[in-house]
């Protein structure tokens, strides 16, 4: 029988996914590790992560320097040293940060643990800041400011972020001064702070043996308890307000569209909101990269997403568009909002999005690296993985009806803020 | 170790199969042997142009992922200066989908205006957002040629100027796709919770009657050894002075590949690494440092990069690196040091086989270079490498005559 090349194979719609509940472990100071034993390849990542407040710090950039240089001087080991110990066993640290967490991960193959653990410990219990070593670092730090400076994107960023905290300690940005006024002080004391058992959990993955939890124990437990830190400082509505950034020379302007929603993570709207997202700016199928890229091309790319923080949920959309469209662009993204508030979306579209988002958790839950950082996007707030299992009910249930009042209760183009970097 | 089983088709379709029990999801790679190298040089930037066309429909099928979409995977494709590479993923009931979208943009394309149209400008605001609209962004537009005078690797993947893209014609995009995607150019693997007699029936039923088509045969001007020390210096408006050094190196599938690769490691990899503990901590010359290796299945380059700190001239910061490459010139490393940097390239193996998507990503890539069997020997081969190669091999390199220098200048305002 010839081949029909018309006709599109069946499908299966995706029914059940699994994501496999970690285990828990509390050391002896009471930090919480959660472990997820799983995976075919010989391999280890042990992630510390800390709960912080940058507020309390004279600038938002002392969070990022005591992060970078955890482990880079200590107190029995110069600059350098410990680092080239981990790096001869193979192993590497990471270090990351956010506006509500710094975390520190080790990341070894299985047979070099029992070598890299105890410089792991070093590193979080025992670093130091020397003056040589933060001049150094703050010097590198600016440059790499300046050059950031001078992207459009970067502008924009900071212009959104602006315009949409207002005065919360999300709104804060490091500025060029900063650089000259942190100190050794201003480190020392934001590392002893926060980098304590009170505000640390801890997430292992990978393929390991049950005697590790005794002897994260043994490295761990002993870390000081400290003061737990609290971060909660609720975030009100953002004042509807448009900026422009001018760029002259900018032969692209970067544009940032967006709101602080008024909703609690994890509830049935915001799933539903995560649905609009999808529909909207979510995926490469998506009405903006459909409009904006595909049938414009104003555009290299155009997306939209829901970032979950502690204090906030915060929809957003940004793009990089050709100066001379700049205009026209902004009118079509909003043509694209209203559209959502006022047509309801087909049986199809709403389909192929629901498919798509199913596909994209399945794809979540495959391997231990990524299941593990599925569940820190959400242990953070509190949720287990029965926050996936509601997630999955409601993108399977959810209507057009729904996600056209979801449309005009949180999406109206007049309570968002427009931030612009570029030519206009 | 990973295992794997390999068939071909008549039309000259390779085909690679690995099983992993352990996931929901099906990788679905296709690998073209077509890159930016191929390219006409009055028509430069559309290998990377036509990867983009390839999404916008084919003959049975007016759009690509739309009915991927449906299906719950996801899709995407990077071109290189040597290769095209096509990948999904999609949960594994739904892998014929992918059998059926792939197979039939390489039996043809749609081949419409609109989609010409379109993703020409969609590919002009990605060379602005990546080459121009950036601090540093032409730096390969620069550098390239200067290392490269006859090679086709002068230009890069987005092309030498906009204009090329801007004047790309349907006839182009016809030639080039019959010229490239054909069944016999391309590698194809499929990796996930699948049996392989399933592999074997569904590449059969949707690629078995796609015609052979020509096979391409490449023959590319080969670069001339480099006799001559070259240099350019351009101002630009950016926070700092930058220094680029390029060397001719081996191509990617030569004996001496890995040791190169090592050097690079010596001098750069880590914080620990010569370069970065040197120029950037003990003695401050620089605000970033780096080295590496292009990997070029072509002679590559060795590039060492950095930008020195206010006050250090471009002449003096290339001489602190000189001093550097003349130290690995003239004495061995220590045993130490490349048990270091081979401990490092052994667990970024182990940890770049994570997912089923990078081991059909390199199954492919190894396939196409040689042979699929290498990926299962690429560690050994970096265990192999002495102390007398990489001292052989950093004179081979570091000559003043075998390199390209672009001083990259603030512009003072």
């Amino acid at each position: 029988m010839k081949l029909d090349r018309n006709l599109a194979p069946e499908i299966k719609l995706i029914d059940v996914i699994n994501f496999p509940a970690p285990e828990k472990f509390t050391l002896s100071n009471g930090i919480e590790v959660y472990g997820f034993n799983l995976g075919s390849q010989e391999v280890i990542q042990i992630d510390l992560t800390f709960d912080i407040n940058r507020s309390n710090a004279k600038n938002p950039f002392v969070a990022k320097a005591v992060n970078e240089l955890i482990g880079e001087t200590t107190r029995n080991k110069a600059n350098g040293v410990l680092e080239e110990e981990i790096d001869f066993y193979g192993a590497f640290l990471e270090s990351n940060y956010s506006v509500d967490h710094s975390s520190v991960s080790l990341f070894t193959l299985t047979n070099k643990l029992d070598n890299v653990l105890p410089l792991f410990e070093e590193a979080v219990k025992e670093t130091i800041f020397s003056e040589r070593e933060l001049s150094i670092f703050l010097k590198n730090q600016k440059h790499k400011f300046l050059v950031q400076q001078e992207k459009v994107a970067t502008l924009a960023r900071r212009l959104y972020s602006k315009l949409l905290y207002g005065d919360h300690y999300y709104g804060q940005r490091t500025e060029l001064e900063d650089f000259d006024q942190t100190t050794l002080d201003d480190l020392t004391k934001f590392y002893q702070d926060y980098y304590v058992a009170e505000n640390c959990s801890i997430l292992i993955t990978g393929k390991y043996n049950e005697d590790i939890y005794a002897k994260l124990d043994a490295v761990f437990g002993n870390l000081k308890r400290g003061k737990k830190n609290n971060s909660a400082h609720p975030v009100f509505s953002n004042i509807p307000a448009k900026e422009v950034h001018l760029k002259e020379d900018a032969v692209q302007s970067a544009i940032r569209i967006g709101k602080i929603l008024d909703v609690e993570f994890g509830s049935d709207d915001y799933f539903r909101l995560k649905v609009l997202n999808t529909v909207l700016g979510g995926y490469f199928g998506s009405r903006l990269m459909m409009n904006i890229r595909e049938d414009k091309g104003y555009t290299y790319g155009i997306g939209s997403g829901l970032n979950a923080m502690l204090n906030a949920v915060v929809f957003s959309i940004a793009t990089e568009v050709g100066s001379d469209v700049t205009s026209d662009a902004l009118n079509e993204i909003y043509k694209e909002i209203s559209k959502l508030c006022t047509e309801k979306i087909t049986d199809e579209e709403l389909q192929t999005v629901k498919n798509h988002m199913l596909g994209s958790l399945l794809s979540a839950s495959d391997g231990p690296f990524s299941i593990a950082q599925q569940f820190k996007a959400v242990n953070f707030k509190g949720c287990d993985f029965s926050f996936f299992e509601d997630f999955i009910r409601v993108i399977k249930n959810t209507t057009s009806e729904e996600l056209l009042e979801i449309s005009n209760k949180y999406l109206q183009i007049d309570t968002m803020v427009e931030a612009i970097a570029g030519k206009v | 170790m990973i295992e794997f089983n390999q068939f071909e088709l008549s039309n000259g379709l390779k085909v690679i199969h690995h099983l992993d029990e352990t996931t929901p999801i099906v990788a679905f790679n296709l690998i073209y042997d077509v890159g930016a190298r191929d390219e006409n040089p009055e028509r430069t930037g559309f290998a990377h142009l036509f990867e983009h066309l390839m999404f916008g429909g084919s003959k049975h099928i007016p759009n690509f992922d739309g009915p991927l979409q449906v299906a719950g995977g996801q899709s995407n494709a990077f071109t290189s200066n040597d290769i095209t590479n096509y990948y999904c993923t999609l949960p594994k009931d739904n892998l014929e989908t992918a059998f059926w979208l792939d197979s039939d943009r390489m039996l043809e394309l749609a081949f419409t205006p609109k989609s010409l149209e379109v993703q020409r400008n969609v590919v002009i605001e990605e060379f602005k957002q990546r080459y121009l609209n950036q601090p540093y962004g032409d730096i390969w537009l620069l550098l390239r040629p200067l290392a490269y005078t006859v090679h086709p690797y002068q230009w890069a993947t987005i092309g030498k100027e906009i204009e090329h893209i801007a004047d790309a014609t349907m006839d182009d995009v016809k030639n080039f796709f019959y010229k490239h995607y054909s069944p016999q150019n391309g590698i194809l693997c499929v990796a996930g919770d699948i049996a392989l007699e399933e592999v074997k029936y569904l590449t059969e039923k949707y690629f078995g009657e796609i015609p052979a088509r020509e096979k391409y045969r490449r023959n590319l001007p080969s670069e001339p050894i480099q006799s001559e020390y070259r240099e350019l210096t351009v101002e630009r408006d950016v926070p700092s002075d930058a220094l680029y050094m390029a060397f001719h190196m081996c191509a990617r599938t030569d004996k001496d590949y890995h040791a190169t690769d090592l050097v690079s490691d010596i001098l750069s990899r880590g914080k620990s690494s010569r370069l970065f503990k040197g120029l950037v901590l003990d003695n401050p010359k620089f605000n970033e440092i780096s080295a590496y290796v292009s990997g070029s299945l072509d002679n590559g380059l060795f590039v060492v990069t950095g930008k020195p700190e206010e006050g250090v001239s471009l002449e003096e910061a290339q001489e602190l690196i000189w001093d550097f490459l003349e130290e690995l010139k003239n004495s061995e490393v220590s045993d130490r040091e490349l048990q270091k940097v081979q401990n490092k390239v052994e667990s970024s193996n182990v940890f770049g086989e994570m997912s089923v998507l990078n081991k059909a990503m390199s199954l492919c890539f190894y396939e196409l270079i040689g042979s699929a069997e290498d990926i299962n020997s690429e560690v050994d081969k970096y265990r192999n490498v002495t102390k007398a190669d990489l001292l052989r091999i950093s004179n081979e390199l570091f000559k003043k005559e075998n390199c390209s220098v672009l001083n990259y200048k603030a512009k003072v305002k």
